[in-house]
C-alpha cells in the first residue's frame, strides 16, 4: 500500500469520514471538521504507523492530507 | 540529608495531557519519591497519554531524576465537567469518545481509584479550560465563563469531596493544585473567565484547607510562572514564547521556570517537610510576583 493510501485510510478511520470525502487537498479543519485534539491524535497515529517523528513546529504546518503525505514521504526516504 | 520519602503513598494525578504537561513532571517527581501514580486524564487525552507512556521514542521523557522510568499504575478517563455520571448530558452520553469508558465523572473515578488502591494520599489538580480563552473578559460569554469556573476551579472542591473518605482512611493526606498570577492581578490576555476561575480557585483552596484540616488533609496551590505547555500555547497562539521571555526578563532570577521546579515543589508540599503548610499559594515563578515595575 502506498503512503498516500495508508494516510487516507488512517484519516478516514480516525476522523470517521468516507474515502470519497478525502483527497490530497482535503483540509483537516475546514473540510472534515477536525479540532486541534483530533489533529494531535492523528499526528501520533501517523508517527507510529510510519515510525517517524513529527515535531510540533512541523505538525503545525500540516493542514491538508497532501501536506501530511509529502512530509511522511520525505521523512521515510531519509531513513 | 533530609529525604522526601513518599513510598507506599497513592497519588491521584489529574491534568496529564501529554509529556509536557506540568502534571507529567509532577507524576515523575512523586514517582521518583516512591509514590504510586494513578492518572485521571480527560477522556479525549487518554489515548494520547497512553502513547506517551509506552512508545520507545518517548522513553527519555519518562526518565526520572533518580534514574528509573516513570511507572503509572493505571490511567482513568475523567472529565472534570461532570461531578457524577448522573450529571452527564445527552450529547456527551451519545459521543463514543466519552461513552467508550463506563465511568468518567469525578465521583465515580475517584471512588474507583480509592477502592482499587485501598485509599488515596495525594491529590493533584492540574486542569484548566475555557473555550473563550482568546477573548478578553468584556467579550466572554456567560456559558464559557461558567464552564471555565466549573472545570478549572470547582473541580478542586469536587475532587477533594469524593477523595476525602479515602484520604481519611489513610490518616490524612495532601492536595496540590496549579494556579497562575492572572488569578490575583490583571494579565490582559488571560481572558475567557480563566482569571476569575483562578481567583476562585485561590480562595477555594483556603476554604478546602479549613474544611479538611480537621481530617489532617492539607490543601495548597502552586502559582507557576509561564511555561510553554499546550494550555499556555492556546492562550497566545504563536506568541506564547514572548510571554515566557517577558516574565523571565522581569523576574529576580532573570530566567523562566522549568516544569521540574514546579514538580519538585509539589513533592515538597506533599511531604512531611511541609506538614505545617496548608491553605497556601506558593509562587514558583522565579520571583516575578514580587516585582512592581
Ligand atoms: N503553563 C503555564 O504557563 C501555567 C502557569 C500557571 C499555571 N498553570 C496551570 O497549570 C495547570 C496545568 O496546565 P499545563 O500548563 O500543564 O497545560 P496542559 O494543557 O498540559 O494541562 C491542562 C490539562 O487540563 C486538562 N483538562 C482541560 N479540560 C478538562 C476537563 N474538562 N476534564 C479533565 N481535564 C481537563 C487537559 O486535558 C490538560 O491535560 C492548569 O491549571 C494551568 O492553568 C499553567
Amino acid at each position: 500500500m502506498s503512503v498516500e493510501q495508508k494516510v487516507i485510510e488512517i484519516v478516514c478511520e480516525h476522523l470517521a469520514v468516507n474515502k470519497e470525502q478525502v483527497s490530497r487537498t482535503t483540509n483537516f479543519i475546514e473540510d472534515i471538521g477536525a479540532d486541534s485534539l483530533d489533529i494531535v491524535e492523528l499526528i501520533m497515529e501517523l508517527e507510529e504507523e510510519f515510525d517517524i517523528q513529527i515535531p510540533d513546529d512541523q505538525a503545525e504546518k500540516i493542514k491538508t492530507v497532501g501536506e501530511a503525505i509529502d512530509y511522511i514521504e520525505r521523512e521515510t526516504k531519509k531513513k | 540529608m533530609i529525604p522526601i520519602d513518599l513510598s507506599g503513598k497513592v497519588a491521584l494525578v489529574t491534568g496529564v495531557g501529554d509529556n509536557e504537561s506540568f502534571a507529567w513532571f509532577i507524576a515523575k517527581a512523586l514517582n521518583a519519591a516512591g509514590a504510586k501514580i494513578v492518572l485521571a486524564s480527560h477522556p479525549r487525552m487518554v489515548g494520547i497519554v497512553e502513547t506517551f507512556l509506552s512508545r520507545d521514542m518517548d522513553k527519555e521523557s519518562r526518565t526520572l531524576s533518580t534514574g528509573g522510568e516513570l511507572k503509572v499504575e493505571k490511567v482513568f478517563a475523567m472529565d472534570a465537567n461532570f461531578d457524577t455520571m448522573a450529571d452527564v448530558d445527552e450529547k456527551t452520553r451519545g459521543d463514543k469518545r466519552w461513552n467508550k469508558y463506563p465511568i468518567f465523572a469525578i465521583k465515580e473515578v475517584v471512588e474507583a481509584v480509592g477502592q482499587e488502591f485501598s485509599g488515596i494520599d495525594i491529590v493533584i489538580h492540574s486542569m484548566a479550560f475555557s473555550r473563550d480563552i482568546l477573548k478578553p473578559q468584556i467579550e466572554t460569554s456567560r456559558s464559557a465563563y461558567l464552564e471555565a469556573l466549573g472545570i478549572s476551579a470547582f473541580s478542586y472542591t469536587s475532587l477533594l469531596r469524593y477523595a476525602r473518605p479515602f484520604m481519611v482512611s489513610r490518616g490524612g493526606g495532601s492536595a496540590v493544585g496549579l494556579t497562575y498570577i492572572g488569578g490575583s492581578r490583571v494579565i490582559p490576555h488571560y481572558g475567557g473567565g480563566m482569571s476569575t476561575a483562578k481567583a476562585a480557585l485561590q480562595l477555594e483552596a483556603g476554604h478546602l484547607a479549613w474544611s479538611l484540616g480537621e481530617d489532617n488533609i492539607r490543601v495548597n496551590l502552586i502559582s507557576a510562572g509561564p511555561y510553554l505547555s499546550r494550555a499556555m500555547k492556546a492562550i497566545k497562539p504563536g506568541e506564547a514564547h514572548k510571554m515566557v521571555e517577558y516574565a523571565a526578563s522581569r523576574s529576580p532570577l532573570r530566567r523562566a521556570i522549568t516544569p521540574e521546579e514546579v514538580a519538585d515543589t509539589t513533592a515538597f508540599l506533599c511531604s512531611p517537610l511541609a506538614s505545617g503548610i496548608t491553605g497556601h499559594t506558593l509562587y514558583v515563578d522565579a520571583g516575578y510576583n514580587v516585582m512592581g515595575g
